[in-house]
Formats: structure tokens, C-alpha cells, sequence
């Protein structure tokens, strides 16, 4: 019993540490900032070019963005767009939703990746009590 | 002859508003309209589309009209089950309220390229006024015909608003409470082509 509940004490220490460090290297290495579009037909998205004048949204010349930029998993390199007409280093990133399409966001990882983090570590305290209260007893 | 002249000097007068009244319809390709509403939260941002939409605009300096209506069936937000549950009685309720409707009355052209809306919104049965203000382009017929549309004149319309669930009877169930917003912005793209002369 007691091996038992040691094993599941540095299990449940491990994991507990582990899951944020695996959710934040998720995030450095394979996660890019994007503003997702909805992505316009091509014909569309030749003739906003010629519409488009500065000033204008240049993410809505692809597309229908989303309000704010997003972290987003292992976007796919194809769906990548970086508009010729932005000053600076926008990247679009093409979803469409009809095909059933929807990127895993960083947020998500992080929002599970600290619940279970949590209930590993309590888990730990649990196993941690058990230990205490089986060495008492004896 | 007075007459036919004086009828003369009146059709010249009114020509330039009477040829900027238009009215389109975003029936002729689905494929060049696109209706999005995105919800932002802590645990992640959820964005659906529908390229089903129908409707009309009449685009009038003197008081147009505008009208869309998108079936509750053709939302997908890119997961199967969560459009499963938008439909659901628990949410959008499609077997009972199969359209999502936008009844512009009050359709004002300011300028060449503002449109602002004033109208009826109703959703799950329920309606409430609603305004927008939406970015109006016109694309002549050789313009879009150079790209690939169909022959006639066009217009782009794009605009947005924001819908509460809540103030359509739709209350979040506690257990998706962090996931879903209350608050939805509507992004409405749209290429209207020229009906009639």
C-alpha cells in the first residue's frame, strides 16, 4: 500500500509540474499568431485588391477576420497568408468552417493544461495525506 | 412643346438621384456572400459561418431598404456536434425558429460609400431593433466582369453588429458557461448584384 501510494505521489508530482512546461512549449515552439479569416472567394479577393485603398482593412481583403489575432497549434503552412498590402508582419490564417475546419487554439491548451496541473497537484496532496495517515497508524 | 421641354429640364434634375437608387440581391452566388459571428472567452474564441444567405438591398439616398435571412440550419462552426447543439432546442431551436431574419426598413446612403440600417433583428423567436452601419462599394459590370462575375453591375456590402443571446431568450447553460459568450459579433460580407435597369 504504501509503494503504492509513493508511486502515485511522484506521479501525480510529476504530471502536476510537467502539463504547464508540455502547454508552454507547446506554445513557443508549434504555436504562431494569427487572425483567422473566413476566407473569400478568389474572384472577391481580386477585386477588393482593386478596391482597396489606403486606410482600408487589409484583412478583409481576404477575408472575413475574426475581432482580435489568436495563438493557434500547428497552423497549416497552405492556409497562411501574408498580405502584400500590410506595413507590418501580419499573418492571415485561412479557416474554413464549412469544411469543418477548426485550428486547436493556445488558449484551450493552457486553459486545460492548468485545470489538470490543479488536479494533478491535489491529487499529490491526497496521496501525500494517505502516506502520512498510514505511517501514523502504524 | 412648353410642356415636353419643362418635362425635359425635370428629367435632367432628378437623373443623377434616380440613377444612384439601386436595388440588388444577394441570391445570384453563394459563394460571394458570407455571414460570420464569433464569441470571445477565456478558454477560446469560437467563430462560425454560413454562406446561405438571401436578401436584398435597395441602396436610395432618399430612404432604402435591406433585408437578409439566413437558414438556422447553415450555421457550422467547424465542429459536427457543437453545430448539432447551436441547433438544438437548448440553443437556436431550428425545428422551431428555422430562420434568422434582418429587416432593415430605415436603409439611409450617406455619401458614396456609407450605409447605415436601422431595422427588425429576430432570432429564436424573438424580435428587437437592431442598426448597423455598413461600407458600401459599387462595382461597375466591366469591373466585374473582368473578375470573373456575372454580367451587371454589383455592389459590396460589409458591416457589423453585435447580438446578445441573452435578449433573444437564449440562456447559456452553466456547464458551457466559460466557452460561450453572450455577446456575438455579426459579420455580414456580401456581393449584391444589380436587379433590373
Amino acid at each position: 500500500m504504501r509503494i503504492l501510494l509513493k508511486v502515485a505521489l511522484v506521479a501525480a508530482v510529476v504530471l502536476a509540474a510537467a502539463t504547464p512546461v508540455a502547454a508552454w512549449v507547446l506554445d513557443t515552439v508549434y504555436a504562431r499568431e494569427v487572425l483567422i479569416i473566413t476566407p473569400h472567394d478568389p474572384r472577391q479577393v481580386a477585386l477588393n485588391r482593386q478596391l482597396w485603398v489606403e486606410g482600408d482593412p487589409v484583412p478583409d481583403v481576404y477575408g472575413v477576420p475574426t475581432n482580435e489575432p489568436v495563438r493557434v497549434l500547428f497552423p497549416d503552412p497552405a492556409r497562411l497568408i501574408r498580405p502584400a498590402e500590410a506595413a507590418t508582419g501580419m499573418t492571415l490564417l485561412a479557416v474554413d468552417k464549412q469544411a469543418g475546419e477548426n485550428p486547436l487554439q493556445v488558449r484551450s491548451v493552457w486553459f486545460i493544461a492548468w485545470r489538470a496541473a490543479a488536479g494533478f497537484a491535489l491529487g499529490a496532496l491526497m496521496a501525500l495525506g494517505l502516506l502520512v495517515w498510514n505511517s501514523r497508524r502504524r | 412643346m412648353k410642356t415636353l421641354h419643362a418635362l425635359a429640364i425635370t428629367a435632367a434634375i432628378l437623373s443623377p438621384m434616380t440613377a444612384s437608387a439601386r436595388e440588388y440581391s444577394f441570391d445570384v452566388d453563394a459563394k460571394l456572400v458570407v455571414i460570420t459571428f464569433e464569441s470571445r472567452m477565456e478558454v477560446e474564441d469560437i467563430l462560425g459561418t454560413t454562406h446561405s444567405v438571401s436578401g436584398s438591398a435597395r441602396l436610395d439616398p432618399q430612404g432604402g431598404a435591406f433585408q437578409l435571412e439566413v437558414p438556422v440550419d447553415s450555421l457550422r462552426t467547424g465542429i459536427e456536434m457543437r453545430d448539432q447543439h447551436l441547433k438544438s432546442d437548448a440553443w437556436l431551436d431550428a425545428s422551431k425558429f428555422p430562420v434568422i431574419r434582418f429587416e432593415g426598413k430605415d436603409a439611409r446612403l450617406e455619401g458614396e460609400t456609407k450605409l447605415t440600417v436601422s431595422g427588425t433583428f429576430t432570432m429564436h423567436g424573438v424580435s428587437k431593433p437592431l442598426s448597423l452601419t455598413a461600407d458600401v462599394r459599387r462595382i461597375p459590370s466591366e469591373q466585374g466582369t473582368k473578375m470573373g462575375l456575372a454580367e451587371g453591375d454589383w455592389v459590396r456590402i460589409r458591416g457589423e453588429f453585435v447580438v446578445r443571446l441573452s435578449d433573444f431568450g437564449i440562456v447559456i447553460p452553466a456547464m458551457v458557461a466559460a466557452k460561450v459568450s453572450d455577446a456575438w459579433t455579426v459579420k455580414v460580407s456580401l456581393f449584391g448584384k444589380a436587379t433590373g435597369k
